[in-house]
């Protein structure tokens, strides 16, 4: 123990070399506190959303004056925090050393979620959806840590590889990405093997690969899209089918299908442009009963009670972070933690938007959460901890020696 | 740009920031659509859940008599009601489901659907016993037997799942309908929608029903006591207390404040004043006399609303906007009626309560609160209309008592000479009075009576016995082609001589009979109108009408006595001695005259074919149908293929009585009186017609309405000639009531032949086992009262004011059966103040009288 004390200052600082000075190797001020105090606020929005949704369930209020659940996730958020906190101190060099083995321990865990013969006592499926282990009093879910790994070991993958250049080059990131995607998939959990696709492409993009190959790319998964539905689970289809109806204005659908979207929709419409009360907002959750309003439909409650402008401000302070996430991807020279943020800020900004958008009827329904504000101990950790990484890349100065990258010329 | 951002990463750090500003401007854009131009449409439709509805109960319309007399109304009282779950089982099934999940509940999560099914089978016996077993009890508490409960359990059900039925189809027909509007095929998702709406449940499957009306209040305060008691079960038979379940001992009962439509006058005891009868019948007593049923045809019951009675109600809505406008209120989701049929509510069935039913029925209120301000709107509850009779319970009561067999007129006497029935035998019939001025309807009795209980029980077997005839025949034709011997024994069943059949229509205008010889008024004033008679002609009584065939188409003088009227009256007869003295040649002239067609059009005019419709039953038109001119003539006389109504000819009365104008009858006075319609007759047939009435009741020796005579017996009298005999006759005048002027006609009218009976009441056999035919006479009296001229008689005196018509089925002579009823309804219409009461004068006690002479 005293040797993990004794060497804390050389993990934080990612030297031994005693003679620079702390500030030289740390960045106080930086352009993650942005996305520090983003998350914070987005945290303390969601536990009052998560309480007001749970009490509108007829959960009764607990210690502080919350109800069980939005406790829950405080005391997850707490933890996150600490998690963060620990994550942020060595440098982010060590950290990278850490991929592999988490990629693989994740990777493991994915594999172990779909073995036949597990007990559901050990992974209980939810909503059909075999994604969770059961630890007791939380579950957790091993496709948010296989988020994490994956970011880091694409980043540390193409640190100072030129081969995404070129097109061939893309194939073995496609390779690696399809592991994870694929068993997330295979779960089935196809909301967040989506999301791995964009923090692909934004990695792809922010490393330099052509512009061309990607379009390219995109283009030919958009005309491959419509072939892939038949391949589709039946409810994966209902939720297709039903974003097509709600785009044609077909009623019919909002007594079953689209009941989930049509009640989103109404109750963020009700909430106008600066919401209902508290206590309105409760009868008309109660009354109105939207599902897994606590969660996937958090957006909508928030719409409810704060109304447009609480809506915009949650939707802001994401983007806040996104933008404090890239402008630490900017002020950082290594490449190793440009990449980093920028995978990570692609996560969080594509599961932000995806979730948005479904909750206001632009996209199918899939089972992903907004996050920060939704209810999930996984998933709370896990953007905490993300955003401990992001913090960890603006506060530690890249430790020499390293050259700057992805400054391709177009020749090259 | 590369200028700017000489560096490629940040320019690609611009592009992605920029691509994600778009796509949160879009977001942003998409959500200020949602809250603010469309924020207040959806605001209102997520407010519409804040509101709930209540509906506040109302009254059923009361029906009135003439007087304003309540004959039917609402009283307050106690149902009993159990929750649908209990009564579909639903009940059981929850409880199993969630003690399974209380005693299972750290595996619960991980159990497959089957599994759990598994586990709330195993507990669901002991919740079903405790059921059970509460019905037993509520049987016990309520007094009501558990096959009573069960029957109305299974009705409750029936009703319910029907009414869920027919819901999914509304809402399936909705959906396809919107569907159709999309222009696409039904796709597999939309199958698959369409089946889960039809098992969805409906309001009713999880509210109370009632099972019980109207209990006492004494059972109502015990069961309110019983309802919050517990009880404990043991499913698991463990004997563990952590593993038993607590529940209502009576789970699902709510006793509810409800009302049940009563009918204050439907069994009336009437003083008859034994002065007035008949000979032999005669006391100086009152005697009480019950008058069972009174109205209880006329005005119906309430019943489940069944498919005709929502069907009315929505066509009544569709055709009256001032209807439909009276009814309908904004409710929650559109438009409601607020008259509309909730499960356990009671519509009219039969009668004037369902033919009134939509204006009886009350208009529930709506109480429409908002959940978060507790405001609320209110729609007032508006009681239903009342109906206002035109008849008067007291006089048909009267009227009924009079028919009752017990009273002694309308069962058969030895003065009726009725061949067909045996002596003492109960007579049916009917008897109207109408108001002359107005062409009301004051009384409307059709005898036998009966309570609405009996009625209804009545109904029953009847449907039951048409029901097993209808089986029998389909299993003896199934049967027969089959080639094999029949499983059911034929059930013929023939309703004209079901006594309970009797009591499912009103005589006086559901039944049509032959007219006889009181059809001779109209037969007059149709030939006149025709021209085929005028007034100044008189026409020779010959006895019989053919020349060389003495035996057929006889005058009824001819066939007892020998003699022609021409013989008796000394010349031939003018139309009003014809009338008198019913002379058949008469009229079996007039009918050869007026031929085929002119019999046939004359009936039709005075409204044989057509009904009278009061809502009181099925409704007989009459019939006319003259093939050849041999028919033609005995419908001169009202015998043939015709056929009418005791309502039909009370109304061709009144009619001559207003000098021919024709006024509809009707028995409910609406706001619409009925118009009158000149029937252009020629007033001097009318007088002569009057004349004829007259001379009916009042000419002594030809009048055929005037007297009857009884043979009462008397030992070793002498007579004016100095010869003894061992009987006397009486004669009697009919009509003995003082201050009223009675006109009037007889009429005896051959039947359909029926078997003759004993004196058991069962059907005499011949040598061969046959029964014996007989062939009976239908007996009428129609009659015009009013007060008589005098100078006691007050304003209105010398006017018919009131027209009876009085039937009795196969009771014999008009005059010697119905005649003596007659004068009873004109004894009930001075009782009940419609004709002066004077003071009788000494009674005529009758003359003796001729052997010849008598009352056809």
């Amino acid at each position: 123990m005293t040797r993990v004390l004794d060497q804390l200052p050389t993990i934080i600082r990612g030297t031994s070399d005693a003679a620079r000075p702390t500030t030289s190797v740390l960045r106080i001020g930086n352009a993650a506190w942005l996305s520090l105090i983003s998350a914070g606020l987005l945290t303390l929005a969601g536990i009052l959303a998560i309480d007001l949704a749970e009490h509108a369930e007829g959960a009764a209020s607990g210690p502080l004056g919350l109800a069980g659940v939005a406790l829950k996730q405080a005391i997850f958020a707490l933890l996150g925090l600490a998690a963060a906190m620990t994550i942020a101190l060595p440098h982010y060099r060590l950290i990278k050393g850490l991929a592999i083995p988490a990629m693989a321990v994740a990777v493991l865990l994915l594999i172990f979620l779909l073995l036949p013969g597990i007990p559901s006592s050990i992974v209980t499926p939810r909503n059909g959806t075999r994604g969770w282990i059961n630890m007791g009093p939380a579950d957790f879910q091993p496709s948010e840590v296989a988020k994490i790994a994956y970011v880091l070991v694409v980043a540390g993958y193409m640190r100072y590889r030129r081969e995404h250049r070129t097109f061939v080059g893309l194939i073995p990131l496609g390779i690696l990405t399809a592991i994870p995607v694929g068993l997330i998939m295979l779960q089935p959990d196809l909301g967040t093997a989506t999301l791995f696709a964009p923090s692909l492409l934004a990695m792809l993009l922010a490393a330099g690969a052509r512009l061309r190959h990607l379009t390219l790319i995109v283009a030919a998964a958009m005309l491959a899209g419509p072939a892939m539905y038949p391949f589709l689970r039946p409810h994966q289809k209902t939720r297709i089918v039903a974003l097509i109806r709600q785009f044609q204005g077909d009623q019919t659908t909002a007594g079953d299908i689209n009941y989930q979207a049509f009640t989103a929709q109404t109750l963020i419409g009700a909430g106008g442009a600066t919401g209902v009360g508290h206590d309105r907002a409760r009868l008309l959750l109660e009354l109105n009963r939207l599902p897994e309003a606590h969660n996937d439909m958090v957006i909508a409650v928030v719409a409810l009670r704060w109304g447009l402008l609480g809506a915009v401000a949650v939707v802001l302070l994401s983007a806040a972070w996104v933008l404090g996430a890239l402008l630490t991807a900017a002020s950082c020279k290594e490449p190793f933690g440009r990449l980093v943020c920028v995978g990570l800020a692609a996560f969080v900004a594509a599961q932000t938007a995806i979730n948005v958008g479904m909750n206001i009827g632009l996209l199918p329904i899939v089972g992903i959460t907004l996050p920060f504000v939704s209810y999930g101990g996984s998933s709370i950790l896990t953007v905490w901890l993300m955003t401990g990484l992001v913090f960890n890349v603006a506060l530690h100065r890249p430790r020499p020696p390293f050259r700057p990258s992805f400054e391709w010329h177009d020749e090259e | 740009m590369k200028r700017l951002i000489p560096s490629m990463f940040h320019r690609r750090l611009v592009l992605i920031g920029t691509a994600y500003a778009l796509a949160i401007a879009a977001l942003a854009l998409q959500l200020g659509h949602l809250t603010l131009v469309r924020g207040q449409q959806l605001r209102q439709q997520a407010e519409a859940r804040l509101r709930y509805a209540e509906w506040i109960p109302t009254t059923r319309g009361r029906i009135l008599d003439r007087k304003g007399r309540v004959v039917a109304h609402d009283r307050a009282c106690y149902h009993v009601a159990i929750d649908y779950r209990v009564i579909s089982g639903a009940w059981a099934r929850e409880q199993a489901r969630t003690f399974a999940h209380r005693l299972h509940r750290p595996e619960w999560r991980r159990l497959t659907p089957a599994q759990r099914d598994d586990l709330t089978a195993r507990y669901l016996p002991a919740f079903e016993r405790h059921v059970d077993g509460a019905w037993g009890r509520l049987a016990l508490e309520s007094g009501t037997t558990r096959d009573d409960l069960a029957n109305e359990r299974q009705i409750v059900f029936e009703t319910v799942e029907a009414m869920a039925a027919d819901l999914r189809t509304t809402w399936r027909e909705q959906f396809l309908a919107q569907h159709a509007l999309t222009g696409r095929a039904l796709e597999p998702d939309d199958q698959r929608r369409l089946e889960r709406q039809s098992t969805q449940e409906i309001a009713e499957q999880r509210s109370p029903h009632v099972i019980i009306r109207a209990v006492p209040d004494e059972i109502a305060f015990a069961l309110l006591r019983l309802a919050d008691q517990t009880t404990i079960l043991d499913p698991t038979g463990s004997g563990d207390s952590a593993s038993q379940a607590r529940v209502p001992l009576l789970p699902g009962l709510a006793v509810e404040d409800g009302a049940t439509r009563e009918y204050p006058f439907e069994s009336i005891i009437v003083e008859i004043d034994q002065r007035t009868l008949p000979l032999p019948l005669r006391a100086d007593a009152t005697r009480g006399i019950p008058a069972i049923g009174v109205l209880s045809d006329i005005l119906g019951w309430m019943g489940t609303p069944t498919r005709e009675t929502l069907n009315t109600r929505r066509d009544l809505t569709a055709s009256d906007p001032a209807f439909a406008g009276r009814i309908t209120a904004a409710g929650l989701d559109g438009q409601i009626d607020l008259g509309g049929y909730l499960p356990g509510d009671l519509a009219g069935t039969r009668g004037l309560e369902a033919r009134q039913e939509s204006y009886l029925r009350g208009l529930r209120g709506q109480r429409q609160i908002r959940r978060d301000t507790n405001q609320s709107v209110e729609f007032p509850p508006t009681p239903g209309q009342d109906v206002h009779l035109t008849i008067d319970v007291l006089l048909q009561a009267r009227v009924q008592a009079a028919m009752s067999p017990d009273l002694g007129l309308a069962s058969v006497q030895a003065w009726h000479a009725n061949q067909a029935l045996p002596s003492g035998a109960p007579l049916v019939g009917a008897a109207v009075v109408l108001d002359v001025d107005t062409g009301e309807v004051l009384a409307m009795v059709s005898t036998p009576g009966a309570t609405q209980a009996q009625r209804r029980r009545a109904e029953g077997r009847v449907q039951q016995r048409v029901r097993r005839e209808a089986n029998a025949q389909a299993e003896h034709t199934l049967a027969q082609k089959e080639q094999r011997p029949p499983r059911l024994p034929l059930a013929p069943y023939d309703h004209t001589i079901d006594p309970d059949a009797m009591l499912q229509f009103n005589k006086a205008v559901g039944a049509a009979y032959a007219p006889g010889s009181v059809s001779k008024v109209i037969i007059l004033l149709e030939a006149v109108r025709a021209g085929a008679y005028r007034l100044s002609e008189r026409i020779a009584c010959t006895g019989h009408l053919l020349e060389n065939n003495p035996n057929q188409l006889r005058c009824w003088i001819f066939k007892r006595f020998q003699t022609t009227h021409s013989d008796t009256m000394g010349h031939d007869l003018s139309a009003p001695e014809a009338l008198a003295g019913s002379c058949n040649i008469f009229f079996y002239t007039l009918g050869r005259r007026l031929g085929v067609d002119g019999i046939q059009q004359a009936y039709r005019n005075w409204g044989v074919g057509r009904g009278y419709d009061f809502g009181v039953g099925p409704t007989a038109r009459g019939r006319v149908s003259a093939e050849d001119l041999g028919q033609a003539i005995l419908m001169g006389i009202g015998q043939g293929p015709v056929t009418w109504t005791p309502m039909h000819a009370a109304d061709a009365v009144a009619t001559i009585a207003r000098g021919g104008v024709h006024i509809q009858p009707r028995i409910v006075q609406d706001d619409a009186p009925a118009e009158p319609e000149d029937m252009g007759l020629d007033p001097r047939a009318i007088e002569a017609v009057l004349e004829g009435l007259d001379g009916a009741v009042h000419d002594a020796i030809h009048g055929t309405g005037h007297h009857i005579t009884f043979t009462l017996a008397a030992d070793g009298l002498t007579l004016a000639d100095g010869t003894t005999t061992s009987t006397r006759e009486l004669r009697e005048e009919i009509f003995n009531i003082p201050g009223v002027r009675v006109i009037g006609k007889t009429g005896t009218a051959t039947a359909r032949e029926i078997d003759l009976l004993g004196p058991d009441g069962r059907p005499i056999l011949d040598d061969l086992g046959d029964t014996v035919t007989v062939v009976p006479d239908h007996s009428w009296y129609v009659a015009l009262v009013g007060p008589a001229n005098g100078p006691d008689s007050g304003p209105g005196a010398g006017r018919l004011k009131y027209a009876i018509a009085v039937m009795m089925e196969n009771a014999g002579s008009g005059g010697k059966v119905s005649g003596p009823i007659c004068n009873q309804i004109v004894q009930a219409l001075v009782e009940e103040g419609y004709l002066p009461r004077v003071a009788p004068q000494t009674q005529a006690s009758g003359t003796p009288s001729r052997p010849a002479g008598g009352t056809p």
